[in-house]
């Protein structure tokens, strides 16, 4: 077919093989701290977890370009695996936490009975393994779709080849034949996987205890956790910030930025993340009940995460608006939206349904009073996670946000190519700084 | 009497696996019955059908008219964010608002757990989880309440006494009463007669002086070893 | 209420708040650098009144293209003008005939060569493609002269330039194609990969790159230099003009859109980008070199006159370019 020369089968090889080793990676690391975190408590819990989500709430392009200036030897495979790897292994461990959680007091306390921490910690794994290695291939799957951190640290995969096809070639009709090409490998590679956890990832849970298990005191994890964050966490931001040290903090002039920015910033996700959580868990109750609707549900989440998010966006034009720019950074939260829903419809056993239904409470007060309120316990996170998403993504914005309103993140890149390197460095600390206090707010408010 | 609940040649299958098939019995308002099995030989498969959560492959259930069922399901299905109060009070949707939490309270009351009122069921204990269970099932004044092996995983004392609670509610309100179980001394506590399912059907049905002397039960044979002790 | 139905309802409110659109705008499409484009327009928007609304892009190798989107909304434009970096990007809107013909009044006095002919784009403030060399590493005797440089075995492994399929160096590549003619250009290239010279993912990162000593020189714009000497950094630009050739000069170009929304205000627009006025705040905030003679320029800023001019028609960069981006430089970028 045009355009999908040998050039772009290479670029997509190239591709495949950083998606394998992100997942691979994220698993590796993301999966057994996630669960451990859930676990534990030690002293910094909340400052250390809260600082391994960090690289979630920037684009990718800025991860990249904060590892290129930490050491210019980060390039090539090995930099672009660990740039999305600041994204995958936080995604993981999210995933892992939120899954863990779902293990109670009881079956802890049995656990541990049986063979102590050790055993907990190794029945646990097991229990959040399919939410995990899903995480882990819609990481991959997210990788696939993203051409930053390839073009910026010289591994350029297909993605690249799709950029090329549209901003050198202003050829869309080519891209989306990429785009295409992308997401059916992407879904071919992934589906056996799919096909095998999916149906694993609501397994129903006895609904006599809904207690959480105990923590257990654990100062080792906060070492571990501390290790992942100086490795994951700290390279990019150190690379990014570095200007602060030897100059001056233009923080006026980067505070007129996100003042400039802020509000539209925090609509779209607000537009978006809710939209998100709201479509994927309609889809889960939907669909998510049987066997074959989580692997219809799973199977579409990874081909539409591995579609760059600018292709949608560049037929939505025509309709350009706050709301449509909304709607489609939604598209960027969906798969992520979609897991959490998955798991958290599974997490209710149908005897609660059952219950109501025999005792003849009309459908819309269980919905209201009993489903919705269980549900919005993995809501909460997924919506903060689809809010992230959507909020780091920069080309959706660029093409369809209204003249004068675009993001913060748009900003930090627009600017990015010639302002001063200090501004930069100031801007990406705001924007750090915000997110996390918009998250932390959003954590209490929740809890 | 007329029937409160004819079941005719019912037949459940999954697939190719038959669960049980040509079931029939009936039951009159206020009558106890039993329904004994071992594990898996579709007990609860039974329960659901009567209570209308799934369909039959052959065969009829006629229920009789404005039948009102309640029931107590093997895992309680406690709605864990509502408190015990609001777990009863949502099954009586037919209620005017302001009845609603008097009843439920009273319903409550009558299961020994009205003190528990604003408690979430994951605060309560077993024993307690099962009334405020029972509540609910009773709250609505069913005609009919079906037990799915409620009481299966307590403690021998407290067994009995949820046991005579529910005799005792049975009988205050002339409830008629299913309880699948696969322990016959449960089931004999409360309940004068029962039907034995295995082989996917019917082996055995009547009160227990028949059971008792009923041959060709691989569980009632267990039953009466049991009952006569070693030697 | 709960906090939560409270924490929606408002941002709710927020958002409904937000949409109250000012009486008189002009809604302004820049590949130039937010840093700089915004300045210019809120002066503007300070001296006419008129609401500026800009959207900014990036020439940046991720960039998705403001021009896609001008071409997505040619059925249903939202934008009065659009604010090019080069004249490259503005001949692409002319032949997907986005845009519409103007010829400003205050364009009187510009040099006419380096706009087209027929009014769909007018030029002003040039920026010129560069060597940005690091003087702590290469001594002044030994300074490159030209784009021959870069093929010089005595350098081999220590140069870079961009990413030859976006931004200025799609340009200039696309220009030495046109000039050189393909035989020379490709093995121009050719000579470039096997000295060692580096691919960068952009300008930005040349510049970077250079200043950090981790390369001898690159190519890159005037802005670049201009911005890393500001930072304090050990770099200078060399004008690749000594082989003969000529630098090549990229005006900024202003197009009017066709069917633009607020076409009178978008005409002020321009006419603003034309004056004296707007070409000295660029001289003075990007280096910018004005086209107009005797507009002040700060020391270190060249006049476009002072500069021998590579001679393109910068009506057929545009096709060359798209073609080149899907034949040869794609290869060529890919094999890097």
């Amino acid at each position: 077919m045009d355009g999908l020369d040998a050039a772009f089968w290479r670029a997509l090889a190239r591709s495949v093989l950083v998606g394998a080793s992100v997942a691979g990676v994220s698993l590796a690391v993301g999966w057994p701290i996630g669960v451990r975190a859930a676990l534990t408590r030690f002293p910094g819990r909340r400052a250390l977890l809260t600082a391994l989500v960090l690289p979630l709430l920037l684009p990718s392009f800025l991860v990249a370009i904060g590892l290129s200036m930490l050491a210019h030897e980060i390039s090539g495979f090995f930099g672009t695996v660990w740039a999305f790897a600041c994204l995958g292994v936080p995604l993981v461990a999210c995933a892992s936490l939120a899954a863990a959680h779902t293990v109670t007091r009881s079956q802890a306390d049995a656990a541990r009975l049986a063979g102590g921490e050790r055993h907990l910690f190794h029945l646990t794994l097991r229990a959040t393994f399919p939410l995990a290695a899903l995480a882990a291939t819609l990481a991959a799957a997210l990788t696939l779709a993203d051409a930053g951190p390839g073009q910026i640290l010289g591994w350029p995969g297909a993605a690249g080849e799709l950029l090329v096809s549209f901003a050198a070639r202003y050829d869309v009709t080519l891209a989306t034949r990429q785009a295409a090409a992308l997401a059916f490998v992407a879904a071919l590679l992934a589906w056996p996987l799919a096909w095998k956890l999916a149906p694993h990832i609501a397994d129903a849970l006895l609904a006599r205890d809904t207690e959480r298990a105990e923590r257990h005191h654990s100062p080792r994890t906060a070492l571990l956790l501390g290790t992942v964050v100086i490795g994951i966490v700290a390279p990019p931001l150190t690379g990014l910030l570095r200007p602060l040290v030897s100059h001056d903090w233009p923080l006026a002039r980067a505070w007129s930025e996100v003042t400039r920015t802020a509000a539209d910033t925090a609509l779209y996700a607000v537009l978006a993340a809710p939209l998100a959580v709201a479509v994927a868990f309609t889809a889960a109750w939907l669909l998510g009940r049987t066997p074959r609707g989580r692997r219809v549900l799973v199977a579409a989440a990874l081909a539409l995460l591995a579609v760059p998010p600018a292709l949608p966006a560049l037929w939505l034009i025509p309709w350009s608006s706050a709301a449509t720019l909304g709607a489609a950074l939604a598209l960027r939260g969906l798969p992520v939206a979609i897991l959490f829903a998955l798991r958290a419809v599974g997490s209710m056993p149908p005897s609660w349904a059952d219950a109501a239904r025999v005792h003849r409470v009309p459908r819309w007060q269980f919905l209201l009073r009993v489903a919705v309120p269980w549900l919005s316990r993995w809501a909460w996170p997924a919506a903060a996670l689809a809010a992230l998403l959507a909020t780091a993504e920069v080309g959706t914005v660029l093409l369809l946000h209204p003249p004068g309103r675009g993001s913060l993140p748009l900003a930090i890149f627009t600017i990015m190519a010639n302002a001063p390197e200090a501004l930069v460095a100031m801007l990406c600390l705001l924007y750090i700084a915000l997110a996390a206090a918009c998250a932390i707010v959003l954590q209490r408010l929740a809890a | 009497m007329s029937a409160l609940l004819a079941i005719r040649d019912l037949a459940k299958r999954h697939g190719a696996h038959t669960v049980f098939e040509g079931v029939n019995f009936s039951l009159a308002p206020g009558e106890r019955r039993a329904v004994l099995g071992a594990s898996g030989a579709g007990k609860s498969t039974l329960l659901r059908l009567i209570a209308g959560l799934d369909a039959p492959n052959a065969g009829t259930i006629e229920r009789a008219p404005g039948l009102r069922i309640g029931m107590v399901f093997q895992d309680l299905a406690l709605w864990p964010n509502l408190t015990a109060l609001e777990n009863v009070t949502l099954a009586l949707p037919d209620l005017p608002r302001a009845e609603r939490r008097a009843t439920a309270q009273a319903a409550l009351d009558s299961c020994h757990v009205g003190e528990l009122t604003n408690r979430r069921p994951g605060t309560l204990s077993i024993g307690q989880q099962q009334r405020v269970a029972l509540a609910r099932a009773i709250v609505a004044q069913p005609s009919l309440l079906l037990l799915d092996e409620p009481f299966s995983s307590l403690d021998l004392a407290l067994k009995a006494e949820l046991l005579a609670e529910v005799r005792a509610q049975s009988e205050a309100r002339s409830t008629a009463v299913i309880l699948v179980t696969h322990d016959p001394c449960e089931a004999r506590a409360l309940c004068p007669a029962a039907l034995v399912l295995e082989d996917a059907r019917i082996i055995a049905s009547g009160p227990w002086d028949t059971l008792a002397t009923h041959r060709g039960s691989r569980l009632l044979a267990a039953w009466r070893s049991a009952e006569n002790g070693p030697g | 209420m709960n906090r939560r139905t409270f924490i929606l309802i408002a941002t709710a409110g927020l958002a409904a708040c937000h949409r109250n659109a000012p009486p008189q705008e002009v809604v302004v499409y820049t590949s130039v650098d937010d840093v700089f484009a915004r300045p210019i327009a809120e002066l503007f928007q300070k001296q006419s009144g008129i609401t500026v609304k800009l959207v900014p892009d990036t020439e940046e190798t991720k960039s998705t293209g403001l021009l896609n989107r001008l071409i997505a909304e040619k059925a249903r434009p939202i934008a009065d003008v659009f604010w090019s970096g080069d004249p490259m990007r503005a001949a692409i809107l002319k032949s997907k005939g986005i845009s519409q013909p103007y010829r400003s009044a205050s364009a009187a006095g510009m040099p006419p060569e380096f706009s087209d002919a027929a009014g769909h784009w007018s030029a002003f403030s040039a920026r010129a493609r560069i060597i940005i060399l690091n003087t702590q590493l290469v001594p002044i005797a030994e300074q490159p002269r030209g784009l021959a440089d870069f093929l010089d075995a005595k350098w081999r492994g220590k140069t870079c330039i961009a990413n030859p399929l976006f931004g200025t160096t799609s340009m200039h590549a696309a220009a030495l194609f046109e000039t050189m003619g393909e035989e020379k250009a490709r093995a121009f290239f050719d000579g470039m990969r096997a000295n060692g010279v580096k691919m960068l993912s952009s300008n930005g990162e040349v510049k970077r790159r250079v200043a950090a000593g981790e390369f001898a020189f690159g190519l890159t714009d005037t802005d670049d230099v201009h911005e890393s000497v500001k930072d304090g950094k050990p770099v200078a630009a060399i004008y690749p003009d000594a082989d003969g050739a000529g630098t090549l000069v990229m005006p900024n170009a202003a197009v009017l859109i066709a069917g633009a929304p607020h076409a009178e205000n978008g005409r002020r627009f321009i006419d603003f980008l034309l004056t004296a006025k707007a070409e000295e705040e660029l001289a003075k905030s990007c280096a910018h070199m004005p086209l107009r003679p005797g507009v002040a320029v700060p020391p270190g800023v060249k006049r476009v006159e002072e500069v021998r001019a590579l001679r393109v028609d910068y009506e057929k960069l545009g096709a060359r370019s798209e073609s080149l981006a899907g034949g040869f430089l794609k290869e060529w970028a890919a094999a890097q």
